[in-house]
């Protein structure tokens, strides 16, 4: 979810980055009307949802932190995605989006679609760096997010568990034995597939 | 006056649309894979990578003489000086010069596609090697300077990289002065860098040649095998491609070697393209204080963007092949063992790019070597030589680029396979896995053929 949001984000900035470039300061002009008009609007709710996200991401490690005392010494530190991997999946996505995007512009203007060639320069160009800055960040802070989920739902649920679920079961195993007909209570902690009714031979 | 490397000078409706020929192109490489599937998916583990090859004794005397590696040693120095000697001494108009020639035409374009079909010929012709033999009397001298392992081939990426924006950004290829001052300077640290770094080590570490011709050589159908001093041991004939199955240390600097391949060559054809230009012009006002050095800026940032939206496409896909094909092995090994599966793309897309170019451009030198300095000579008679153009039909040179794309497209994907029945635990897997190899591949070819088109053709 974090990521697929991160891609959006990631994608509507490389899209502004191009459009900035190519265009210089007049970019955000012609972006108003038109094919573009949605841009502005999408891209501050999509850059807002993000901020939302990475904000809460780190409330939830600064929570996890803070539960803890201390890191145990030689304690493993959480374990990173490769940041290359993330910036080629972010990139490649944040390409594909950019291409769908502009050609749906395109169909929705009814303006003849751009050369495919000037598309991906644009796209390389504006994408590429924005997926780098988006990768550098997402890789620490996804890693961290998923160890501090982890602690905290360790914390949570670690007392509660293991007596409540035992207890429970203990609580229901005569009962399902006694439904059982023809079965003694101690079957039920046999292992194994439940044995199939016997046929009997019909003897005549 | 330029020396134009692909230029075509005239136009070629195409008699279907543009759009038909990528698909078809497309459609085939499907096809291949279909059929590799059905007849080549049963093989896992080393069997998958195996190929047959055939020993040669007559090869093998032939690279063990003396007076084989004398002579050819003789003929790489010799082009060697002779494009120092036309750069600095003879006519500094590209066309005029042989050095541009023999530099750009034979060595850039020429001896890359020779490699690929005959096997390694750097290893004879290489003009530094010969003379460092020379020098040393062909003993192998203990170095002074240890090169740490670490570096890999990444300063032989860094010589590739930065001899192909002299070609492509710089504007000074065709400056046959600069090529010679280049060629002596490059000439110094390379001998230098073998003197004091061993001549084998320097060679395959640094040399960036030495490395480009290594990895295209593995393409052709001559195997050799050498011993610790470099002494031929054994040379056989495989099928073109399979050497590229061979074992190759991981590492990223393997992978950035064979996407720089990759991307100077596509890069290549992209600045011939409009929408090369209307990019480039759109970024003029950004580099307008630089003043001359503008364009280079543009065309050097506008390769390395490439460059690198090559690895990320490519490193996203190999992921995805890591998924599909359950992954059982270190991604670093896979990436690399991979990548090499596309030097055949490189191969034939530098023969499709460089066909006319080779085909006709190539036969100026003839009347150059009647007068190689411009000072009127008239040592052989070939001056009134005029080029055929026999091989040159622009629906010719079409057809071969769609021919050559498709077939290098066609065996990358085969070498693909191959690789994946040796990489993943099972035949499903593997062939699970080349489905997103698939997609790549069919994405490569239809964007190669677009590019090549853009020149020579109106679209359609």
């Amino acid at each position: 979810m974090a990521t697929s949001i991160g891609v959006l984000a990631a994608s509507q900035v490389g899209h502004l980055l191009a459009s900035e470039l190519r265009q210089g300061p007049r970019a955000l002009v012609p972006a108003n009307a038109g094919a573009h008009a949605y841009a502005p609007t999408l891209t501050t709710v999509v850059l807002g949802i993000t901020g939302g996200f990475v904000l809460a991401a780190l409330l939830i490690v600064a929570a996890a932190r803070a539960g803890r005392a201390r890191p145990a010494p030689g304690a493993p530190r959480p374990r990173r995605s490769s940041v290359l991997d993330l910036v080629a999946v972010l990139f490649v996505l944040q390409l594909a989006i950019f291409l769908g995007q502009e050609t749906i512009e395109a169909a929705a203007g009814g303006l003849p679609l751009r050369d495919a060639g000037d598309l991906v320069l644009w796209g390389c160009l504006g994408q590429l760096p924005v997926a780098f800055v988006a990768g550098l960040v997402l890789s620490p802070l996804t890693a961290r997010l998923e160890a501090a989920v982890e602690e905290l739902a360790g914390a949570a649920g670690q007392p509660l568990a293991p007596r409540a679920v035992v207890a429970a079961v203990q609580a229901l195993a005569p009962a399902r034995a006694a439904l059982r007909p023809g079965s003694p209570a101690g079957a039920s902690s046999q292992r194994g597939p439940p044995s199939l009714p016997r046929l009997h031979p019909i003897e005549h | 006056m330029n020396l134009y490397l692909h230029a075509f000078g005239q136009r070629y409706d195409l008699p279907i649309s543009l759009a038909l020929y990528l698909y078809a192109a497309a459609g085939v490489v499907v096809i291949s894979f279909v059929l590799v599937a059905v007849f080549a998916s049963d093989r896992t583990g080393a069997r998958a990578v195996r190929y047959p090859r055939l020993a040669v004794p007559f090869l093998l005397a032939l690279g063990r003489s003396r007076v084989v590696r004398a002579i050819t040693g003789a003929i790489g120095v010799l082009a060697l000086l002779t494009v120092i000697v036309t750069g600095l001494f003879g006519a500094q108009s590209a066309d005029r010069n042989p050095g541009n020639y023999l530099t750009w035409v034979y060595f850039w374009a020429g001896l890359v596609i020779l490699t690929g079909l005959v096997g390694n010929l750097w290893t004879l012709l290489n003009p530094w090697a010969a003379l460092y033999d020379l020098a040393t009397l062909g003993r192998r001298r203990a170095p002074r300077l240890r090169l740490p392992a670490t570096v890999g081939v990444w300063p032989a990426a860094l010589v590739y990289l930065l001899f192909a924006l002299l070609e492509l950004a710089s504007g000074v290829a065709s400056h046959p002065m600069l090529i010679a001052i280049l060629a002596v300077v490059y000439s110094i640290v390379t001998l230098a860098g073998m003197a004091l770094f061993g001549r084998d080590v320097w060679l395959q570490s640094c040399e960036g040649f030495t490395v480009l011709f290594g990895v295209i050589g593995r393409f052709g159908p001559v195997e050799t095998e050498r011993d610790e001093d470099g002494r031929l041991l054994g040379v056989w004939l495989r099928p073109w491609g399979t050497g590229l199955l061979q074992r190759q240390r991981a590492g990223w600097d393997w992978v950035v070697f064979v996407i720089l391949m990759l991307t100077s060559l596509a890069f290549d054809g992209i600045i011939a393209t409009s929408a090369w230009q209307s990019f480039d012009e759109a970024m003029t006002p950004w580099v307008q204080g630089l003043g001359a050095l503008g364009q280079p800026v543009v065309r050097t940032a506008g390769m390395l963007l490439l460059g690198t939206a090559f690895l990320l496409i490519f490193v996203a896909f190999v992921r995805l092949m890591l998924f599909f094909g359950g992954a059982r092995s270190e991604e670093l090994t896979t990436v690399t063992a991979f990548a090499l599966t596309l030097v055949p793309i490189a191969l034939v897309y530098n023969a499709a790019h460089n066909y006319s170019y080779l085909t006709v451009q190539s036969q100026n030198l003839i009347p150059l070597l009647a007068d190689p300095l411009g000072r009127g000579w008239n040592l052989l008679p070939t001056a009134g030589y005029r080029p055929s153009l026999v091989l040159s039909a622009v629906s010719t040179v079409w057809f071969m680029q769609i021919i050559l794309i498709v077939l290098g497209h066609v065996v990358a994907v085969y070498l693909a396979h191959l690789r994946a029945g040796e990489r993943f635990r099972s035949a499903q897997r593997a062939l699970l896995s080349q489905y997103p190899m698939l997609v790549l591949m069919v994405l490569y070819t239809m964007t190669s053929l677009w590019i090549l088109a853009q020149p020579i053709t109106q679209g359609g």
